[in-house]
């Protein structure tokens, strides 16, 4: 496990996307000060809030979220068939502990550096917005809140509604890293890895039922709606991680 | 002042509005406006006064969803805020 660890923070490539995606949420802020002149209080400033003008960084970030996966961690399997090396680390470790932790640290490190890429962007929103005055949805009627209770129950808790969607969001990247790395099993080759990972994503981020009103808080849609694109994902997740583990570890490769 | 009469996203669903001058730059904060709430009116920047304004618009959710909408705006609704 401190191999891979080592090769994560040794790779200067890895090391690239963990700068990048820790400065988008930071960018964001940014652009959201310079774009309205009233400032936003701490609460509505976040990224995944987003109430910057035209989404620029949740678009780059989220909607292109595989790419950063892929580069991040989720190759290393594609990079381990190109030299070799898969072979004699299962000869080492045995498939099922190779495959396992292939898994094991494309989640914690796609949960961790998300996770912290927000929580950084939370702490420096309720520093650098500590007296901001402009609040979007002190606008929201009445009327509208009587038919959205999820949304005024959001509304009358901001701190802990925005760090439950940072921990939920981060799950779901980690789990979503998980299914990338998966799919690199089954397709060792980039040119078929990073065209399904997208495929598969783009699916699930359009419509009505996307993925990311699950990432963001304070939206108008009800609990059950979000709920059923939470367990369809995570179904369609699962379904795609264990038939790719049991494929892997049940066929012959050596 | 922004009433939505149909929003292709739902009749509970948010969109956000706010004014910007001919350079496009914006000359008041965003506000969100759902289709069954009644008219709503807003405050702009002082720089909003006398010059054209456009009213732009998008959608709250960072979602690839795009939708139409339809209702009516007023730049000029003597309504004042005291701030």
């Amino acid at each position: 496990m401190k191999f891979y660890f080592h090769r994560l923070l040794t790779n200067k490539k890895s090391i690239f996307i963990i700068i990048i995606m820790l400065l988008y949420p930071i960018i964001d802020l940014i652009l959201l000060n310079n774009q309205w002149r009233g400032k936003f209080v701490p609460s509505q400033s976040l990224f995944l809030v987003g109430n910057s003008e035209g989404h620029m960084m949740q678009i780059l970030f989220l909607w292109f979220l595989p790419i950063y996966l892929l580069i991040m961690v989720c190759e290393n399997y594609i990079q381990d068939v190109e030299t070799g090396e898969n072979k004699i680390l299962i000869l080492k470790l045995g498939k099922k502990k190779y495959f396992g932790s292939n898994l094991f640290i494309s989640f914690i490190s796609s949960f961790a550096v998300f996770f912290l890429s927000l929580l950084l962007n939370f702490i420096i929103s309720f520093i650098i917005n500590k007296d901001g005055t402009h609040n979007p949805s002190a606008y929201i009627s009445q009327q509208l809140l009587e038919v959205r209770p999820m949304l005024a129950y959001q509304l009358s808790h901001p701190v802990i509604t925005n760090l439950v969607f940072i921990l939920i969001s981060s799950l779901l990247v980690g789990i979503l890293a998980l299914t990338i790395t998966s799919i690199c099993f089954i397709f060792p080759s980039r040119k078929y890895a990073y065209f399904l990972s997208f495929i598969l994503w783009f699916l699930l981020i359009m419509g009505s039922s996307s993925i990311l009103l699950i990432f963001q808080p304070f939206t108008e849609y009800p609990f059950k709606h979000l709920l059923k694109i939470i367990l369809q994902t995570i179904i369609l997740f699962s379904i795609i991680i264990c038939s790719s583990y049991f494929y892997k570890v049940k066929t012959d490769e050596i | 002042m922004v009433n939505v009469t149909e929003s292709g996203e739902g009749n509970t669903a948010i969109t956000q509005y706010w004014l910007e001058n001919a350079g496009g730059t914006n000359v008041s904060d965003a506000f969100p406006v759902a289709e069954i709430e009644n008219t709503k009116y807003f405050p702009a920047y002082d720089n909003a006064s006398q010059t054209d304004v456009y009213l732009t618009a998008q959608n709250n959710n960072y979602t690839s969803d795009t939708y139409g909408v339809t209702g009516y705006w007023d730049e000029e609704t003597g309504v004042f805020y005291s701030h």
